[in-house]
């Protein structure tokens, strides 16, 4: 612990003598040049640690300044730019918008990013194999014909199975004789299939037009059959020639996730 | 808080003055752009560093008792200055000293010598020489030796003192520090401080040059 002495001093130092003793130790002070020195010590050893403190404390807001500058920097850096892009001073201090310069910024931004949009929707397009490619080979590389089996114990002698036999067998004039031959009759049940094999048919003749004509009357209602008609007359346009139909129709197949040819028709349009 | 709480919680010391430190410098930190940067034109980095000297000269001032109105106008003057101060360092050419005297000084600002002049009240004393200049270069020198003299101690007793004098009540410092008991806190303070004379009185007996202004004084030469 502090001697007699120096608690004295300390105590000086502090201001926190009766007024008495602080009297009677500025008298001391003036006679006795030990404690005269030993005083000025104390407050030298005082002002050594207050300018460490100082010093300290500075290096310590100056790293702590440093982070905060990092971290508002390209905000900032942003303002002046943009401050001293589109306000004016004037010595007064007072600052003006500059309009000007501020509308043709915007406008400039503008048309980039209407080009930026623009040029996205040409390469999205140009990358498209419907764009690239000749409808026609288009056609040949995605024409298949329809997949159906054998119907048991249906009436050999009935038209539409007949028809169904011969289109599987790869004979479709003698198919297409025999669907039009069941579609007369007014009670036939297999209407919207046989429209569909006949459309079909009628495409693999290179009879495109009248493929379209058919495949157009499968209704909707007929769920899994349309959905393939609506491809069939995408491969009806393309054998045609007509691109922007063609696009139009499976760009409608596409939009409906479920249904059997949308990959297809999202991989002819370049969409992912 | 308010901007008198913030003064109050400085000058109450410890970690109130801690937090009391940080928070100022978050909320006025935008000066070192409006000010520092837009106004005198400095770069980001030299507006930080004029921002922290005058945050760390707020905080000298609210500590020696200056009465403060109203700390954002007080901080935005501060700025201001040490920012002039920047500028004024690199246009103007000053009056260097001889390269053998170099050793001899530090480069502390002026705003710091000022800061330590009035917490220290007997300082002045110490540092006063009638011609102007002279003052300067001997309060340079005078430091020059207790810096000297304080970074020859063991970096843990030169932290304690630190903390001591920053506010920390001996109830904090034992935690800060590690210390069994508030008493030894309290011895330990006390030993720091006596070897810090000793080191002073050591480095005068020594003769070293950087502190012949210093141990002049000490001894109440006629300089």
């Amino acid at each position: 612990m502090n001697d007699p002495r120096t608690a004295r001093i300390e105590n000086y130092l502090n201001g926190t003598l009766p007024p008495e003793e602080r009297l009677a130790f500025e008298a001391a002070l003036s006679t006795d040049p030990e404690l005269d020195a030993e005083v000025r010590l104390h407050r030298v050893a005082r002002l050594a640690v207050n300018m460490e403190s100082l010093l300290e404390r500075r290096e310590r807001l100056q790293t702590q300044g440093r982070r905060l500058l990092r971290r508002h920097l390209w905000w900032w850096k942003i303002r002046d730019w943009a401050e001293d892009t589109f306000a004016q001073h004037n010595p007064e201090g007072f600052r003006h918008l500059q309009w000007g310069r501020l509308t043709l910024v915007s406008l400039s931004l503008l048309l980039v990013a209407l080009g930026t949009w623009w040029l996205m929707q040409v390469s999205q397009k140009s990358e498209a194999p419907i764009v690239l490619r000749p409808p026609q080979e288009l056609y040949q590389m995605h024409y298949k014909r329809l997949e159906i089996n054998y119907t048991l114990g249906a009436d050999e002698e009935d038209s539409y199975t007949q028809a169904r036999q011969q289109y599987i067998q790869g004979h479709c004039a003698e198919a297409v004789k025999l669907l039009d031959e069941a579609l007369a009759e007014p009670t036939f049940e297999n209407r919207a299939m046989a429209l569909l094999l006949k459309g079909s048919c009628l495409l693999e003749m290179s009879q495109a037009a009248d493929a379209l004509q058919t495949l157009r009357q499968v209704p909707p209602i007929a769920g899994g059959v349309h959905r393939e008609a609506q491809w069939y007359i995408a491969l009806a346009y393309l054998q045609l020639g007509q691109r922007s139909q063609a696009i139009e129709q499976l760009q409608q197949i596409a939009a409906q996730p479920r249904h059997p040819y949308s990959a297809q028709a999202k991989a002819l349009l370049g969409v992912k | 808080m308010t901007g008198d709480q913030l003064c109050e919680c400085i000058r109450r010391g410890g970690y109130a003055r801690e937090r009391a430190i940080q928070t100022i410098h978050r909320r006025f930190f935008y000066l070192v752009r409006t000010v520092g940067v837009r106004e005198i034109r400095l770069s980001y980095e030299d507006a930080q560093m004029a921002y922290s000297d005058a945050v760390t000269e707020l905080d000298s001032m609210v500590r020696g008792n200056v009465a403060i109105e109203d700390i954002g106008k007080i901080l935005y003057t501060l700025v201001y200055r040490r920012c002039v101060d920047i500028v004024r360092k690199r246009t103007t050419k000053t009056k260097a000293e001889p390269l053998d005297q170099r050793q001899l000084t530090l480069d502390l600002p002026q705003w710091l010598l000022d800061a330590l002049q009035h917490s220290t009240e007997a300082m002045q004393e110490l540092f006063e020489v009638e011609e102007a200049s002279e003052r300067q270069q001997r309060q340079q020198r005078i430091l020059a030796c207790v810096r000297m003299v304080v970074d020859s101690m063991p970096s843990k007793r030169r932290a304690l003192l630190v903390d001591k004098l920053d506010g920390y009540d001996y109830e904090e410092l034992t935690q800060l520090h590690g210390f069994k008991t508030e008493d030894v806190a309290r011895e330990m303070v006390s030993r720091a401080m006596q070897s810090l004379r000793s080191a002073l009185k050591e480095a005068c007996s020594q003769q070293q040059p950087t502190c012949r202004d210093l141990c002049a004084w000490l001894r109440r030469k006629q300089l």
